[in-house]
């Protein structure tokens, strides 16, 4: 096998057999990184709701209790109440909470080695355990959800504070929240620059979603692929040795006692940061998604 | 290209978000060629079990958590206004003791001002009583003894005067009458009152 199909292959999203097409169309309905979406989807349907039943009937008491609350307690308290306030935090409050608990979830499943493992039980036909965020199509579908959620808040709000009547507001409302963007400007000035202003200012909150969805992306992809690199120093440098070196267990003896343990221990190191980021990346996408919100959402008069 | 669409049509916005997500993943199998970076199925699959997520999460374990927690700081809010409110009212019954107690001390103060000049007042007068009867017990002693000091000289002068009556009676009795005698007798008394007046005077 050689050396850069196989960093490649780290980083693949796999689909499985059978599931590449549907309706004769090329669309991929079931993959590792699906399967992988699957199992955290429904390990937190199923552990969370378990966690909150102890929490009702334990309290604090509970470490189950205490765990689902200190969650809460940092989305609202680091997350919502600072981007929205803390009147409007409670309404996006549960949207914040499972983006950050989902994305978490995904991003700490694709530390574990589930593929290689999956891949070996299955003969590598049954693929589970790539990381979903590493993927651009799920990044674009979180910050699409993001996208989502401020437009129809925003089409809400501009509906409940326009002057029109609700049966004239209600089909206008994306427009409404249009103009909304733009900052209210006095005079023929205001109302030269309102759409200039709203174009760019929708701009604005496209490209900032769009930025949802690049952010997360790459820094998934970037300490996969850098330890996918780092392995595969292993390897290549055992390949070249074989190939061209004439005394081959010498090479390998090199190998082993030069190359491997810098590159396991480097590659140690960079799981660990990876820790960080997984953690850090749930948060960061939460947090923007909900000052992105409080900024465009709800835009203040 | 896309954004520029999204951006001048604003209910083209939802579409072009769609259209992104397509052309994602098919311009990466058109850049890929038979690579698979990304493909729409993961982008639906995430989309869908995100939502679904949202709704048992939010149903089940979010919102009971959460209702819990705002019924918790509530109690919690109310409690400490409870005990703002009562420390509050401690203080002012503190101060409405403090003030009793300091009245109290006040009155006390004039009650003892007043007992003492009460006393001092019965001390002055039993004194002054006291004194006034000690005068009087000594001049009703010295005028007694004044009366007895002049009835003993009376009786003195008389038994004296007779004494000396009968001594000259015995010696003169057979050459003198009893008209001489009695002149002899007031001559000698007189005499004798002279001579206890210029001798009470030494």
């Amino acid at each position: 096998m050689l050396a850069s199909t196989d960093i490649l292959d780290h980083v693949m999203d796999h689909a499985w057999p059978g599931a590449e097409t549907l309706f004769g169309v090329r669309f991929t309905w079931m993959s590792s990184a699906i399967a992988t979406m699957i199992l955290v989807g429904v390990a937190l349907a199923v552990l969370l709701p378990m966690l909150a039943r102890r929490h009702a009937r334990l309290g604090i008491e509970s470490l189950s209790g205490q765990v689902i609350e200190v969650v809460i307690l940092f989305v609202r308290d680091q997350i919502a109440v600072p981007a929205l306030g803390p009147k409007r935090a409670y309404a996006f409050l549960p949207f914040l909470l499972t983006m950050f608990v989902f994305v978490l979830a995904m991003n700490l499943v694709g530390l574990l080695p589930l593929q290689p493992l999956t891949n070996w039980l299955t003969d590598g036909r049954y693929p589970v355990g790539h990381t979903p965020t590493s993927l651009i199509t799920v990044c674009a579908a979180l910050a699409g959800t993001a996208l989502l959620v401020i437009f129809f808040t925003g089409c809400v709000h501009a509906v409940r504070h326009s002057k029109l009547p609700a049966w004239a507001a209600v089909p206008l409302a994306p427009g409404l929240w249009f103009l909304n963007l733009s900052p209210s400007i006095p005079g023929v000035t205001g109302m030269l620059l309102k759409v200039p202003l709203a174009i760019l200012e929708s701009i604005g909150v496209v490209a900032k979603c769009f930025s949802l969805m690049i952010r997360l992306f790459a820094n998934m992809v970037a300490g996969h692929i850098l330890l996918a690199v780092l392995m595969m120093f292993i390897i290549t440098t055992l390949e070249t040795t074989v190939t061209t070196a004439m005394d081959a267990t010498i090479e390998n003896n090199i190998v082993a006692f030069y190359v491997g343990p810098v590159c396991v221990a480097g590659s140690v190191l960079v799981d660990l940061m990876e820790l960080l980021v997984a953690g850090l990346q749930a948060y960061i996408l939460t947090f923007l998604t909900a000052m992105f919100l409080g900024l465009y959402g709800e835009p203040a008069h | 290209m896309a954004i520029r669409r999204g951006s001048m049509t604003t209910r083209g916005r939802a579409a072009v978000v769609a259209a992104a997500l397509v052309a994602a993943p098919a311009a990466a199998h058109a850049a890929g060629g038979g690579g698979e970076v990304g493909n729409l199925g993961q982008a639906v699959a995430a989309l869908l079990i995100f939502l679904l997520l949202l709704l048992v999460l939010g149903k089940w374990a979010w919102r009971p958590v959460i209702e819990a927690l705002q019924r918790r700081e509530a109690d919690m809010q109310t409690r400490i206004e409870q005990a703002k409110d009562r420390e509050t009212k401690a203080e002012q019954i503190l101060a409405e003791y403090q003030q009793r107690i300091a009245r109290a001390e006040d009155e006390a103060d004039i009650i003892r001002d007043q007992a003492r000049r009460d006393a001092e007042a019965e001390r002055d007068e039993l004194l002054k009583t006291a004194r006034e009867q000690a005068r009087q017990a000594i001049d009703d002693a010295r005028r007694d003894i004044e009366h007895a000091e002049t009835a003993a000289l009376e009786d003195l002068q008389e038994a004296t005067a007779r004494m000396a009556a009968d001594i000259a009676e015995r010696v003169l009795r057979e050459e003198l009458g009893p008209d001489a005698q009695q002149r002899l007798i007031q001559h000698a008394a007189r005499e004798i009152v002279e001579a206890e007046n210029t001798g009470s005077r030494i």
